[in-house]
C-alpha cells in the first residue's frame, strides 16, 4: 500500500472536521422584529424570559402550557387567595351544596373562532373523566375538581348545572387555575383525555413557536375578549435548567428576567442586584411554604412539648434575615398565607421557654437525631444552612442532630418508613381548597399524617375536620378553618418555618414584572420600561 | 455474542430500574415535590403503569414491546420514548462530531508534535498543557467559558441552539480532557514505535525522521488510538450529560438526566439499551477499522 498516510491524516481531520458540522444548520432566529420608530418597543421588540422549565410540556401533558402562559383560562381565578371571576363570571349552590350553578362569560372565543360557552365548557369536563390526567405541573382529574359529580346539566347556553351526590362546599376553591383548564374542543380527544394539536385557548395570549426544551413564543391574541389585554405583542420564554447558565443569562442581557419556582436563590438575586444596578427584586408573596416534618412516632419527638420547644428554638426573623435577605415572612400556622381562609397567626423565638419544655421532655438527657434533606429541596432553596442553622439551635435545648443530604426518591422512601426525625421541605398549594392541606395533615386518618409517620391525633381536630366539609356558611368555615390553624400553631403535627417569596429578579429595562401564584410571571403587566429607547 | 450482551444488558438495566429507590408514581403525581397525593389518583396511576403486575411480568411486557421498536411512553412527560429519542439523538451526534472533530483534530497534532520534538521545549509545553487539559473537570470548564464568552465578552449564546455558534462551548468541554489523553496516548504510542528495530532500520536507509514518523510509526501508533477514539466516540454519543445540561442540549444525556431524577424507569431502560447497543455497534466499528489501519490483522498476524 503506497498511499500517503500524511495525506491521509490531512484528509482524516479535514473530514472529521466536516462531519461535525455537517447538519449545522442555522437555528438561529432573530428575536427583534424590524424597528419602525413609530411604533412603541412594545409592539415591535420581542422580550426574552428564562425559565427553570419549558413552558409549553406539549401533548402527553394535561395542561399542554404552563398557565402563566396566558394561553388557555379556567373558569375560577385564585389570584392571591381571593377567588375571582375567570371563565365563569359567577356561580351559585343550593342549600345543601349539591347543586352548582355556573354562569359562563357570553363573549368569549376560543382563537381558533370557537365560541366558548356551555357546550364547549362541558365537553372540557367531559375530559377530565378520563384522568387522572398527569401532567408536570399537577394532575387533572374528575375526582378532584368535581368529586361526587353526578350529572352536568345545560342550562342554556352559558349556564352550566352540576349535581353531585355529596355535598360540595368548596367546589369554587377547587376549580380555581389548574382545576378547570378550558380549552378548544378542536385540541384534544375526550374519551382519551389526550391533547392531540397545539392548544388553542381564549387568553391574552397565542402559541406562536416551540422548539421542545429549548423555547417558547408567544404573541398576542388581538381579539382577547376580556379586560387587560397583553402589553407586550410577542414574548419568548427561554427553557434554561441549569441554575447557572440561568444566572449567567441574566447578567448578559439574554434574558431580560427569570421566572419559575426556583430560578434563583434568594441571596444570589439579593447579591447581584447590589452588586450590578441594571438589575431590581420585585419580592411577592408565593404560595410555597418552609415547613419542619418531625417523626413524631419517634421517642420524645411525639411529645407535643417538645415539638413546642423545637419551635421557640428557631428564630425564624434571623432565619429570614441572614438566608432570605430579610424578604421572606416567618411563618407559624399549618397553611400557607396565599390559601384562601388562612389565619395570620403569629408565634415568638424564646429560647429560654424552649429549654424549659425540652427538659421537661428530655430530663436532662440529650437526644440524637437526624435531619434528612431532599437534593431537590437543596437545589432550589437555602434549606441545607436552614438545617445546620437548626443543628446548632436544637443542641441549646439538648437535641443533637447529623444532616443528611439524600436524593429526592431516597428521602420520600426513609419519610414513609418513618427513618428520619426531622426533614425540611418546601411545600405550595394544592388547590385553593385548605380542606386538602388541614386533612393529610391534621387528619388522625390525613395522608401525611400517616404516611410520614407524624402520629398526629386530636378529636377536636377530626370533628372539626369533619363538620367543615358539610358547612355551607362560609362564614362559619372560616371560623373552623381559623381554629384548626390555630391549633396547627399549638399542637404543631408539621413546624412552619417561612412563608416563601418570589423574588422575580429582573433588567430594570422591563416593568410590571410581578410574580402570579404559581411562580410564574404575570404576563399582562409585562411590558419595556422605557419606551423611548 | 450481541443477542445474549443484549439481553444481559436488557434484564440489568430493567432491574435496576426497579431496585433503584423512589415511586414512579408519587414522581408524576408530584412531580415538583411539593403536593399532597391523592391516593385514590395514586391507585388509579400505578395501575395504569402496569406496576402491580409481578415484576418478571413487567419485565417480558416490556421486553416484548422493546424488541418491536416500543419503548413505551415516558412515566414523566407521557410522551412516547421512540419519539422522544429520534428528537434528541441528533443534538448529540452533532455534539460528539463535533468533539470528536476537535479531539481528533488537536489530539493527534498535540500527540505527533509531541512525540517529534521529544524532551524539547515544545514537549515540555504541550505535555505541560496537555495534564491541563485532562485535569480541568468539565463542569467547571463549561461555567468558566459561559463567564468569559457570556457574560464578559458578550460572543456566545448562554445555552440553547442557535446555529454553530450554540455549539462551540459545548463542544470544548466534552473534548478538553479527551484532547489531552488522546495527544499523550498518541505521543506514547508513536514514541513505543520509534523505538522498535523497523524504524532503525527505515532510518538506516536514509529516510528523514519526519518520514519515518508519519509514515510508519504514526501508521502503526493507530491501533490504540482508534480504540480510545472508539470508545470516547460511543461515551459522548450516549449523551455528554454534563455539557448537555449545562448549555441546555436537548440531547440523549439531558433526557437521561432529567429521567433519572424523576425516576423514569422506561425512560432509563431505553436508555441503558441505547448506550449498550452504541457500544455494541462501536465495538464492532473499531474491530473494522483495524482491518483497514493493519491489514496483518486479516491475515490473523497478531497486533503489534
Amino acid at each position: 500500500m503506497k498511499r500517503s498516510w500524511k495525506k491521509m491524516t490531512g484528509l482524516f481531520m479535514a473530514a472529521a472536521l466536516g462531519v461535525s458540522l455537517m447538519g449545522f444548520t442555522s437555528e438561529a432566529k432573530s428575536t427583534e422584529g424590524a424597528a419602525d420608530a413609530a411604533e412603541s418597543l412594545n409592539e415591535t421588540k420581542e422580550m426574552v424570559l428564562g425559565s427553570v422549565r419549558d413552558m409549553i410540556p406539549g401533548e402527553g401533558d394535561a395542561f399542554y402550557v404552563n398557565l402563566s402562559a396566558q394561553v388557555w383560562e379556567p373558569l375560577v381565578i385564585n389570584n392571591n387567595h381571593k377567588l375571582e371571576p375567570g371563565l365563569a363570571e359567577s356561580w351559585e349552590t343550593n342549600d345543601d351544596c349539591t347543586e352548582w350553578t355556573f354562569h359562563l362569560v357570553e363573549n368569549a372565543s376560543f382563537t381558533d373562532g370557537v365560541k366558548f360557552d356551555a357546550d364547549a365548557c362541558m365537553k372540557n369536563i367531559e375530559r377530565y373523566k378520563a384522568g387522572p390526567l398527569t401532567s408536570t405541573y399537577t394532575s387533572l382529574s374528575i375526582d378532584k375538581s368535581f368529586p361526587n359529580l353526578k350529572e352536568m346539566v345545560k342550562i342554556d347556553d352559558y349556564t352550566v348545572k352540576f349535581v353531585f351526590s355529596e355535598p360540595i362546599t368548596t367546589l369554587d376553591a377547587l376549580l380555581g387555575d389548574y382545576g378547570s383548564p378550558m380549552i378548544s374542543p378542536n385540541c384534544f380527544d375526550a374519551s382519551t383525555g389526550e391533547i392531540t394539536s397545539q392548544v388553542v385557548g381564549t387568553g391574552r395570549y397565542i402559541i406562536d413557536e416551540h422548539v421542545q426544551d429549548q423555547y417558547a413564543t408567544f404573541v398576542r391574541n388581538e381579539d382577547y375578549w376580556g379586560e387587560n389585554p397583553g402589553k407586550l405583542k410577542s414574548y419568548r420564554v427561554n427553557c434554561i435548567p441549569d441554575s447557572e447558565t440561568r444566572y449567567s443569562a441574566l447578567v448578559s442581557g439574554e434574558i431580560m428576567g427569570l421566572m419559575d419556582n426556583g430560578a434563583i436563590m434568594v441571596d444570589a438575586a439579593d447579591k447581584l442586584v447590589k452588586s450590578d444596578d441594571r438589575f431590581v427584586i420585585e419580592p411577592t408573596k408565593s404560595h410555597m411554604t418552609h415547613y419542619l416534618y418531625v417523626n413524631g412516632s419517634k421517642e420524645y419527638l411525639g411529645d407535643v412539648r417538645l415539638r413546642q420547644a423545637i419551635s421557640y428554638a428557631i428564630d425564624r426573623e434571623q432565619l429570614n434575615e441572614t438566608l432570605y435577605a430579610g424578604l421572606c415572612y416567618p411563618a407559624y400556622g399549618a397553611l400557607s398565607n396565599q390559601t384562601p381562609l388562612y389565619k395570620d397567626i403569629q408565634g415568638e423565638y424564646n429560647l429560654e421557654k424552649a429549654k424549659e419544655l425540652a427538659d421537661e421532655v428530655l430530663g436532662g438527657q440529650r437526644l440524637q437525631t437526624t435531619m434528612i434533606l431532599g437534593q431537590r429541596v437543596v437545589d432550589g432553596y437555602p434549606v441545607k444552612a436552614m438545617a445546620e442553622y437548626m443543628q446548632a439551635a436544637l443542641s441549646e435545648i439538648g437535641i443533637d442532630m447529623t444532616i443528611e443530604v439524600l436524593d429526592n426518591a431516597v428521602t420520600t422512601d426513609r419519610l414513609k418508613a418513618g427513618d428520619y426525625d426531622f426533614n425540611i421541605t418546601v411545600t405550595g398549594l394544592n388547590s385553593a381548597d385548605p380542606y386538602a392541606t388541614l386533612f393529610g395533615w391534621m387528619g388522625t386518618e390525613g395522608g401525611s399524617n400517616v404516611s410520614y409517620h407524624w402520629n398526629y391525633s386530636n378529636p377536636e381536630v377530626d370533628e372539626l375536620l369533619s363538620t367543615v366539609l358539610n358547612e355551607k356558611d362560609e362564614q362559619k368555615r372560616a371560623e373552623i378553618y381559623g381554629r384548626l390553624q390555630e391549633i396547627s400553631a399549638e399542637e404543631l403535627p408539621v413546624i412552619s418555618i417561612l412563608y416563601y417569596v418570589n423574588v422575580n429578579i429582573h433588567n430594570k429595562e422591563v416593568t410590571g414584572y410581578v410574580s402570579d401564584l404559581f411562580d410564574g410571571v404575570s404576563i399582562p403587566t409585562l411590558e419595556w420600561a422605557d419606551e423611548s429607547k | 455474542m450481541l443477542v445474549p450482551v443484549l439481553f444481559g444488558i436488557s434484564v440489568l438495566a430493567f432491574m435496576l430500574g426497579m431496585a433503584s429507590p423512589g415511586d414512579p408514581v408519587e414522581a408524576i403525581l408530584n412531580p415538583d415535590g411539593t403536593q399532597i397525593i391523592d391516593q385514590k389518583e395514586y391507585d388509579i396511576v400505578r395501575e395504569r403503569l402496569g406496576l402491580d403486575d409481578p415484576v418478571p411480568v413487567q419485565y417480558v411486557k416490556w421486553l416484548k414491546n422493546a424488541l418491536t421498536g416500543e419503548l413505551g411512553r415516558s412515566f414523566f412527560t407521557n410522551k412516547e420514548i421512540k419519539e422522544q429519542m429520534a428528537y434528541r439523538l441528533p443534538y448529540t451526534i452533532r455534539l460528539a462530531c463535533f468533539g470528536m472533530a476537535l479531539t481528533v483534530v488537536f489530539g493527534l497534532l498535540f500527540g505527533i508534535l509531541m512525540a517529534m520534538r521529544r524532551d524539547g521545549p515544545v514537549d515540555h509545553a504541550l505535555r505541560f498543557l496537555t495534564t491541563l487539559m485532562l485535569s480541568v473537570p468539565g463542569f467547571w470548564l463549561a461555567i468558566l467559558l459561559i463567564l468569559v464568552f457570556v457574560e464578559k465578552l458578550h460572543l456566545l449564546p448562554t445555552s440553547g441552539l442557535n446555529g454553530f455558534s450554540s455549539y462551540i462551548m459545548p463542544g470544548i468541554t466534552v473534548a478538553i480532557s479527551t484532547i489531552g489523553v488522546c495527544a499523550r496516548l498518541t505521543r506514547t504510542s508513536i514514541l513505543d514505535e520509534l523505538g522498535k528495530q523497523y524504524v532503525t532500520v527505515a532510518s538506516s536507509k536514509g529516510l528523514n525522521a519526519r518520514k519515518v514518523t508519519m509514515r510508519h510509526a504514526f501508521r502503526n501508533s493507530l491501533i490504540p488510538i482508534t480504540t480510545f477514539l472508539g470508545n470516547y466516540f460511543a461515551g459522548i454519543l450516549g449523551g455528554s450529560t454534563i455539557a448537555e445540561v449545562i448549555f441546555n442540549i436537548p440531547g440523549i444525556g439531558n433526557y437521561a438526566i432529567s429521567a433519572v431524577k424523576s425516576r423514569d424507569y422506561y425512560v432509563v431502560q431505553a436508555y441503558v439499551l441505547f448506550t449498550a447497543l452504541v457500544y455494541v455497534v462501536m465495538t464492532l466499528v473499531i474491530d473494522l477499522l483495524y482491518l483497514v489501519i493493519n491489514p496483518k490483522i486479516r491475515a490473523g498476524e497478531k497486533i503489534g
